[in-house]
């Protein structure tokens, strides 16, 4: 009894299966030959492509399963085979319908079936689903299959679970697309951003690539680099880098410097995939060059993603090479080698940030301590994630954070950049909604939710006839910032007003050690320093034949993020010509020099020796508190240890006269604790030539 | 209503002791002064302020030491709000005879009303030392006094003593106030069974329920604290402010819908209510209506100017509503108005 029974519900299932699943078989079509022919000409296009097991192939595929599918949508394979693509290629979300029919159609299609069942419903956010297809697919393997296995698929798990997590307390942000003048109907991605947000960098892979060639394994147009500038409240059309920069090949964007003046490149076809470097030298972008990368940096293996830091003296990159590595793509670390011109040997930036999965696309924020890279470890909630962390005063890294969804998806999350205020990031999405293909976004933190505050009062004393009012609130929320200044404007000939290529030196006084030397464009005159907050920067810009200009900014570590906007104009040496010392500290009331001073003395030093014939006034001034005797006596003392900290360092005594002005010539309103500031000054003029 | 009902108590206190005295009292010539005096009682007792204050003017005016007429007279002053006059008419009452005590207790009532606390514990302290009947009535504004300068650790032992020489109805108030004091330390098991005290006594008074309500809201009992706020709307349908705190606990089990009803009864009733219109931006807000938050922002706002919480509100819809300059000089308001949370915001504006 029993057997009959197992027999016949054996027969019903199969008449089940063959009553729903419609083969590709001529029989069946017999009334449609020509399409049943071209159903199978796309079908087996199809199937060629599917077999090469490429992401590109997976893409193209799609294309001739989906014309087959057209024709017979009630094959069991086919729908397998166009979730699969979907899975393996874009849009993953859209593999779900087909795999629950192939399922449907066939509930053996492939021993995968639920594994990719648990893919599909994990990329739509339906993590019940998911753990419950990944389970069942575990729980029917064989044991030596089940060993091989066991790690990923519980791992997949894992990533519901984080998942529901991260979906349940979505962070609170705008993303916007970056729009028309950005965004095209092919791929874009890979945004790239000045810190101050005024000029984007990305990789396009659009209509109007230089050369006009396609790849061959997906037929899309290469890539080339596009850049847009942020005019007026919005991105102005993307325009193509042009030559040298693009070339006929595949032109990637890696990495800008935050002035915008440097940039690294990716070039797929070199070595493995290697990094390049350029600078723009005025409005032209040298060819890039390996040169400085060849030693350490580039190796047989895959070099992508890399970021400078904040004063360009560091590079932070992703490379597969295995040695002193955690697993797959890991991140480094490599210091500009001044002496030799190369970037140096890096180091693995170790297993709080590195994982045996893979880290790529870095991104090292202008205040030199908040990274955010990608992964699939850590605790992403599938494929790559976007996580940060942050570099503590012992240079220990902090454990990575998820950036939370919707930014993260359980798809291929990639390509984070933020500005230096950290308000606005910018990434590349296929998402749903766009102009088509992966789009440029662009995403306005609002930080964790600010709580309303409440009103209400209570008649708490019976004997009084006013209310008690009570404001009530939940506990305010600290609202995150980022820490450092920006610094930024042109420098120019002050007599001609034209652009200058200076040189800008950010000095550390405290330490008297130079942090960075960056230049200004040369057609613009434009520059921008990153100043992370805590420390007394002495500013020097410095040209050929110029005086050079000094500014000061000492920058308490609470700083919150400030930009700041300093034109500058460099005079020539010429009689009468008078400049500000803004780095020279004395004592209180004292005229003791403070050795914080010595960078700025030992810069007009090498001025003094740069022009031996000069003869110079030092001069110091005063505010108007106090007398005028004293304040005399003092500014000529204080201008006389400047002269004495010059004659001790060489330069002979006749070439230099002081004097004390007190508060007789001020610049500033006196009025003003800023202009007193102001006021209290050494000057340096030009006598003779 | 409440200030006259103590007021009420202590001019039937001061009667009652004089009418006992007045039964043994021989009417004989020359008495002109107490029968306008008794004259003046009559009339005070009917509610007629005015004619009571001009029959104790007569009994002064027969008898110009005559403590007790300007003792009275005071009360009749302070009954149709004359505050200084009553202050003017106790002192010399005092001046007249300083042994009694109900006239120190009068004249503390009386400063209570103007806030001057110390004179108030002053008089007190005084009407105790001159065995003033109703301590109970010192030890109660004493506490208040405490409760109100914050001293609520002190305003419990006043109160303690106040409950324990008293156990009739009135001490609802004392029950009452010990429980804000409690509510104050957040003690807010101690203050639920003081209210709950208050309202057993008493089913008279909205706000001891509405207390109640509070508490549970402080206590998250949500709940609870909504069925508290009902039974306060029961006893008095017009109450404002309970319907702004029913609606305030929905905000918490996320009945949004359900606070906006609330908060527009209290609106209902009280159209200049700006608490509520607050409140409704909250919710609104909540329920992702930024526009419909920002509208009654911009209300709460116009009705007071100088509303500080709801410009910081206000900044937080337009953030939502992308208006970021609009939320920023917001926020910078709030600072000025002295809303510490808004410095907070106020940072991502530069």
């Amino acid at each position: 009894m029993k057997k009959t029974i197992y027999i016949l519900t054996l027969i019903l299932f199969t008449i089940q299966i063959t009553a729903q699943n419609v083969e590709f078989d001529k029989k069946v079509f017999k009334n449609d030959k020509e399409g049943f022919k071209e159903a199978m000409k796309n079908l087996d296009a199809g199937n060629e492509l599917f077999e090469q097991n490429l992401r590109g192939s997976y893409k193209m595929a799609l294309e001739y399963f989906l014309k087959a599918n057209n024709f017979n949508p009630n094959n069991a394979m086919l729908n397998y085979q166009i979730g699969v693509c979907y899975i393996k290629s874009i849009s993953q979300e859209k593999s779900l319908d087909y795999l629950l029919k192939a399922e449907k159609l066939n509930p053996f299609v492939a021993g995968d079936i639920n594994y990719m069942l648990g893919r599909a419903y994990h990329y739509n956010l339906k993590f019940d689903d998911a753990i419950k297809e990944y389970n069942k697919y575990k729980n029917r393997l064989a044991p030596q299959e089940l060993t091989k296995k066991r790690k990923i698929i519980e791992k997949r798990v894992a990533e519901c679970e984080i998942g529901k997590k991260l979906v349940a307390e979505p962070i609170r942000a705008f993303i916007d697309n970056a729009g028309e003048n950005i965004n095209s109907s092919y791929p874009d991605y890979s945004p790239l951003i000045t810190a101050d947000g005024s000029m984007m960098i990305f990789t396009s892979r659009r209509e109007g690539t230089t050369g006009d060639g396609r790849s061959l394994q997906d037929n899309q147009y290469f890539e080339d680099i596009w850049y847009s500038y942020y005019m007026d409240g919005k991105w102005e059309k993307a325009q193509n880098i042009g030559k040298p920069l693009n070339t006929k090949d595949n032109d990637a964007t890696v990495g800008l410097s935050p002035d915008g003046q440097k940039l690294f490149t990716y070039l797929g076809k070199s070595n493995g995939g290697d990094i390049f470097e350029s600078e723009l030298n005025g409005e032209e972008w040298e060819t890039p060059s390996d040169k400085s990368l060849k030693k350490y940096i580039n190796t047989d293996y895959h070099e992508s993603a890399a970021s400078f830091s904040f004063d360009g003296r560091a590079m932070y990159y992703a490379t597969n090479k295995p040695d002193n590595s955690f697993g797959k793509h890991d991140l480094y670390i490599s210091y500009w080698d001044d002496e030799k011109e190369r970037w140096g040997e890096p180091t693995n930036l170790g297993s709080v940030i590195n994982t045996e999965y893979e880290e790529k696309s870095v991104f090292m924020a202008p205040d030199g301590r908040t990274i955010y890279f990608s992964s699939t470890g850590h605790e992403t909630m599938g494929d790559f994630d976007i996580f940060t962390s942050t570099l503590d005063d012992d240079g220990n890294w902090s454990k990575p954070e998820n950036l939370g969804y919707p930014i993260n998806t359980p798809g291929d999350d990639r390509f984070f950049v933020v500005e230096a205020s950290g308000k606005k990031g910018y990434y590349a999405s296929d998402k749903t909604g766009g102009y088509g293909e992966h789009d440029i976004y662009i995403i306005t933190f609002l930080g964790p939710e600010k709580p309303m505050i409440a009103s209400v009062e209570d008649n708490l004393i019976g004997s009084l006839t006013n209310p008690v009012k009570e404001a009530v609130i939940q506990e305010s929320v600290a609202v995150k910032t980022m820490r450092l200044t920006i610094l930024k404007g042109t420098v120019k000939d002050a007599l001609t007003n034209e652009p200058i290529a200076a040189e800008i030196e950010v000095v550390d006084n405290e330490k008297n050690q130079v942090i960075s030397v960056i230049k200004s464009n040369s057609a613009t005159g434009a520059f921008l320093v990153s100043l992370p907050s805590g420390k007394n920067y002495g500013i020097a810009v410095k040209s050929e034949g110029y005086l050079f200009h000094s500014e000061n900014f000492n920058i308490p570590s609470a700083t919150n993020y400030q930009e700041i906007h300093k034109d500058v104009l460099l005079s020539k040496m010429a009689v009468g010509s008078k400049i500000v010392l803004e780095n020279i500290f004395f004592d209180y009331a004292k005229a003791t020099l403070r050795s914080e001073s010595y960078p700025e003395l030992d810069r007009l030093v090498e001025l003094l020796n740069k022009f031996p014939s000069v003869r110079i006034e030092i001069s110091g001034h005063t505010d108007n508190k106090g007398s005028l005797t004293t304040n005399k006596r003092l500014s000529k003392a204080r201008a006389e240890s400047v002269v004495n900290y010059l004659i001790k360092k060489g330069i002979p005594a006749g070439r230099l006269e002081f004097e004390g002005y007190a508060y007789l010539q001020p610049i500033a309103d006196n009025n003003t604790a800023e202009g007193r500031q102001k006021n209290r000054r050494v000057e340096f003029k030009v006598l003779s030539n | 209503m409440n200030k006259f009902y103590l007021l009420f108590l202590a001019i039937a206190i001061t009667f009652s002791s004089f009418s006992q005295e007045d039964t043994t009292l021989v009417v004989v010539e020359g008495q002109e002064d107490v029968m306008a005096y008794n004259a003046g009682i009559e009339l005070f007792k009917a509610g007629d302020y005015q004619q009571a204050i001009a029959k104790f003017d007569e009994a002064i005016s027969f008898n110009a030491d005559f403590a007790k007429a300007y003792l009275n007279r005071g009360s009749a002053k302070y009954a149709s709000d004359n505050i200084d006059g009553a202050i003017a008419d106790f002192t010399t009452c005092i001046e007249k005879n300083d042994s009694i005590g109900e006239a120190f207790y009068a004249r503390g009532r009386a400063n209570f009303d103007k806030a001057e606390y110390d004179k108030v514990l002053e008089d007190f302290d005084k009407a105790l030392e001159k065995s003033y009947t109703e301590e109970r009535k010192l030890y109660y504004f004493r506490g208040v006094i405490k409760f109100l300068r914050e001293d609520y650790e002190g305003a419990i032992t006043d109160f303690d003593k106040a409950i324990s020489l008293d156990f009739d109805k009135k001490s609802a108030y004392a029950y009452n106030d010990r429980g804000s004091a409690n509510l104050k330390l957040e003690k807010y098991d101690a203050a639920i069974a003081d209210y709950k005290s208050a309202f057993r006594i008493s089913k008279e008074y909205a706000f001891i329920p509405n207390n109640l309500g509070r508490a549970y809201v402080k206590k998250e009992e949500y709940k609870k604290a909504i069925d508290a706020f009902s039974d306060a709307i029961d006893i008095d349908k017009e109450y404002v402010l309970a319907y702004n705190n029913r609606g305030d606990a929905k905000m918490y089990i996320e009945d949004y819908k359900g606070a906006i009803e609330d908060f527009n009864k209290a609106i209902m009733i009280d159209e200049k209510y700006a608490y509520a219109y607050n409140n409704i931006g909250r919710a609104k807000y909540k329920l992702k209506d930024y526009e419909g938050s920002l509208k009654a922002l911009n209300k709460a706002i116009e009705l007071n100017p100088e509303y500080g919480e709801a410009y910081v509100n206000r900044g937080i819809a337009k953030e939502m509503l992308r208006d970021r300059e609009g939320r920023c000089a917001d926020w910078k308001k709030a600072v000025e108005l002295g809303v510490e949370q808004a410095k907070n915001y106020a940072l991502e504006c530069k």
